[in-house]
């Protein structure tokens, strides 16, 4: 080779290594970098990046329409909905699919509704951290296939299913949460025919008639980061209720209930809970059987329709959020307990084997 | 095609009559490098875009042919199957350094490797205006090596030539590029970390009497596997399939141009045998090229280059290729053999 042919090579791989393997940042808030370097209380090696903050968009100015209205969704779609005083509001999953967090306000409460598709886990957050009031955004991080979250006040982490903050200045808090559930469009529809729901309108261009994971719903196999530990005394995508109480957890698979209604009551570590839920309209809830008069009820089902779900042993109905409707105790709710849905792979892989072997429950 | 064709051509370059067409490539360069330093970034794949980059063609026994193309693709559309959304969410951009090596074993092999240097680019959050996340990453991405096989070569007498080849995809670029310690996504890794096998096939036919070139060129990746998460953990990119078929001819005494229609389609990535959402789909493009020598130097080509999308269905909803704008520069050794043209 002479020594022209030398050079000329020697010019195209300076050409091509000027630079070395490298990956950098940039945000417009100077917390950000600062709130991702900071100590995690989570392994940091369990944690992906999936799509960038804010990635997948929160819907931070929500629009409502009535059911009636709603013609994007099919009656077995689920809805998420939330109750507050007397404003009761759907988010459709569908919608929830694509942005995971609605940031709105309820019975005028600033509220942060956040859904995790790869888990399938809804909860209601109070907006206030820190004494300010903010919106939560889609971090970009994942841990355990859910979601993390993160505030626009102090730029702090917050895993959804541990319910709190997980790295930032918050870290080691946990949020107040409200009362969601989940049910499908046409129980929706039944019990709320018109109920205020997210309308399609959302600001962003996304075809919501479409899941956005293919077959990630009914797919065990199909996970998309890594899960730690497996449990097979259920499938990897059944659909749970699970409700903690001190430092354990008992899960019900939703599709064990009844279609026609099945109430459970229980006592777990001295806390009374009353179970109650349809399997046809992929319903279950959960509350407190003690009142605050110190009354503890017994809950059966009730032949009223939704939204009533049961009634107790002094002959009050009570709704699916736990609002009394009729009966001598009409216009009371009953107490929220730590509870939400979930698939069965999450509530392993976060709460484990051992020693905290979630409880399953069969209605 | 249009390459070798030009080398034909080109045989009196005059450094004065070249000397705007040296300032212009300047420039591009310049502004090339410019965006090389400023803004790297991402395709909606992972890696670099080997198969899709393949310049044509082969080179003669002891010919040797280097070259170096600047690949920039902005992806900034978003496509539901195949319907363009409004994207007012994220933004992509990938450029791709690649230096492509031809070597003429014999009158019929040939080898040519090729070297790359992946820049990727992701702003996420732009409906939030300036608390938006850039997110850049840098790194020498996967090489390709092909062996090449000139089925008919091209004469005098029979002005068609078949060239067949191939080889593999070695994972030279990193696939576990951390952000603060944190494993980034596939789509912003430089390499996918798989060995793949490669398939290629070239075929021109010349019509001189209206001095034109048809050709059409294929080639198929067929995708290994890489430990994304462990060593028990399988992903796998799907594989690709890349055609073109066009012509090319002279446009001027200096100038050649080709104008081909490609179709890529690219199998959804899957992990553990689970189908991935969202990846996978099928692109026509309408990939026009302008060529001309360099002067001062001899056998030296500048190309540039363009892919327009004119249908993509995606799988899923995906950000997608908007456009791509390539610049190459070629630098040939060994005469008359460079062409692979070995029997007039």
């Amino acid at each position: 080779m002479d020594i022209r042919i030398s050079k000329i090579i020697a010019f195209f791989l300076a050409l091509f290594s000027v630079q070395c393997s490298s990956v950098s940042t940039n945000s417009g808030n100077e917390n950000q970098n600062e709130e991702e370097n900071s100590v995690w209380s989570i392994p940091e090696d369990k944690v992906f990046i999936g799509q960038g903050r804010d990635g997948i968009a929160s819907i931070d100015d929500p629009k409502f329409e009535q059911s009636g209205d709603i013609d994007f969704i099919n009656d077995g779609d689920l809805i998420t909905a939330i109750q507050i005083g007397n404003d009761i509001r759907g988010y459709p999953n569908v919608i929830l699919n694509y942005h995971e967090i609605v940031n709105d306000r309820v019975n005028d409460v600033p509220v942060a509704v956040t859904y995790c598709p790869l888990t399938g886990s809804g909860l209601a957050w109070n907006r206030v951290v820190n004494g300010v009031e903010t919106t939560f955004g889609v971090s970009g991080f994942i841990y355990k296939n859910n979601l993390i979250a993160y505030d626009r006040e102090t730029e702090s982490y917050w895993s959804q299913m541990l319910n709190g903050a997980v790295a930032g200045s918050m870290e080691g808090e946990s949020r107040e949460n409200y009362r969601l559930i989940e049910m499908t469009f046409k129980a929706w529809k039944d019990a709320y025919p018109n109920g205020k729901v997210l309308s399609g309108i959302t600001g962003f261009d996304l075809n919501y008639t479409i899941f956005p994971y293919g077959d990630y719903r009914t797919n065990n196999n199909n996970i998309l980061f890594p899960i730690e530990r497996e449990d097979d005394r259920l499938e990897r995508k059944a659909r749970t209720h699970g409700i903690f109480y001190s430092q354990n957890l008992v899960v019900f698979p939703i599709s064990a209930f009844s279609d026609e209604g099945t109430v459970i009551n229980s006592t777990y570590s001295g806390e009374d809970v009353v179970v109650a839920g349809m399997a046809k309209d992929e319903l279950v809830v959960s509350y407190s059987r003690s009142l605050e008069d110190g009354t503890t009820l017994e809950f059966s089902q009730t032949g009223e329709p939704l939204p009533a779900i049961m009634q107790d042993d002094e002959g009050t109905v009570w709704s699916v959020f736990g609002e009394a409707l009729s009966g001598p105790r009409e216009g009371e709710m009953l107490k929220q307990i730590p509870s939400y849905n979930s698939y069965w792979f999450g509530w392993v892989d976060f709460y484990g084997t051992s020693p905290r072997t979630p409880v399953i429950q069969i209605p | 095609m249009a390459l070798r064709q030009e080398l034909l051509l080109f045989k009196f370059p005059d450094a004065m009559r070249y000397l705007s067409k040296i300032a212009a490539l300047a420039m591009f360069f310049g502004l090339c490098g410019f965006v090389l330093q400023l803004q790297a970034q991402t395709c909606s794949c992972a890696g670099a875009p080997l198969v899709s980059s393949q310049s044509e063609g082969t080179v003669g026994k002891g010919a040797f042919l280097i070259g170096y193309t600047f690949d920039y693709k902005n992806i900034s559309d978003l496509y539901n199957g195949s319907n363009e959304l409004i994207n007012n969410t994220v933004q992509r951009n990938t450029s791709t350094s690649l230096l492509e090596l031809h070597y003429g074993i014999s009158d019929r092999f040939a080898v040519t490797t090729t070297l790359s240097y992946v820049n990727k680019f992701r702003e996420t959050g732009l409906h939030l205006g300036s608390s938006s996340q850039k997110l850049r990453t840098t790194g020498v991405g996967d090489a390709m090596l092909l062996i090449k096989y000139n089925l008919h070569p091209q004469t005098v007498f029979e002005q068609y030539q078949v060239i067949i080849g191939a080889g593999i995809k070695a994972p030279l670029g990193v696939s576990s590029m951390r952000n603060n310690g944190f494993l980034l996504n596939a789509d912003m890794q430089p390499g996918t970390g798989a060995w793949d096998g490669v398939l290629w096939m070239y075929s021109s036919k010349t019509l001189p009497g209206i001095n034109t070139e048809l050709f059409m060129s294929n080639s198929f990746r067929y995708s290994g596997t890489n430990e994304r998460f462990s060593s028990d953990d399988r992903y796998r990119f799907g594989n690709e399939f890349v055609t073109s078929a066009g012509a090319g001819g002279t446009l001027f005494r200096d100038f050649s141009y080709s104008m081909a229609v490609g179709f890529r389609t690219a199998a959804s990535d899957t992990r553990n045998s689970a189908v991935m959402p969202d990846t996978g789909g099928s692109w026509l493009t309408v990939n026009p090229a302008l060529i001309t020598p360099l002067p001062l130097l001899n056998s030296a080509f500048v190309q540039l280059s363009g892919n327009i999308p004119v249908y993509q269905y995606v799988k899923g909803t995906q950000p997608t290729i908007s456009y791509t704008l390539s610049a190459s520069l070629f630098i040939g050794f060994g005469g008359e053999k460079l062409l692979g043209i070995t029997d007039f």
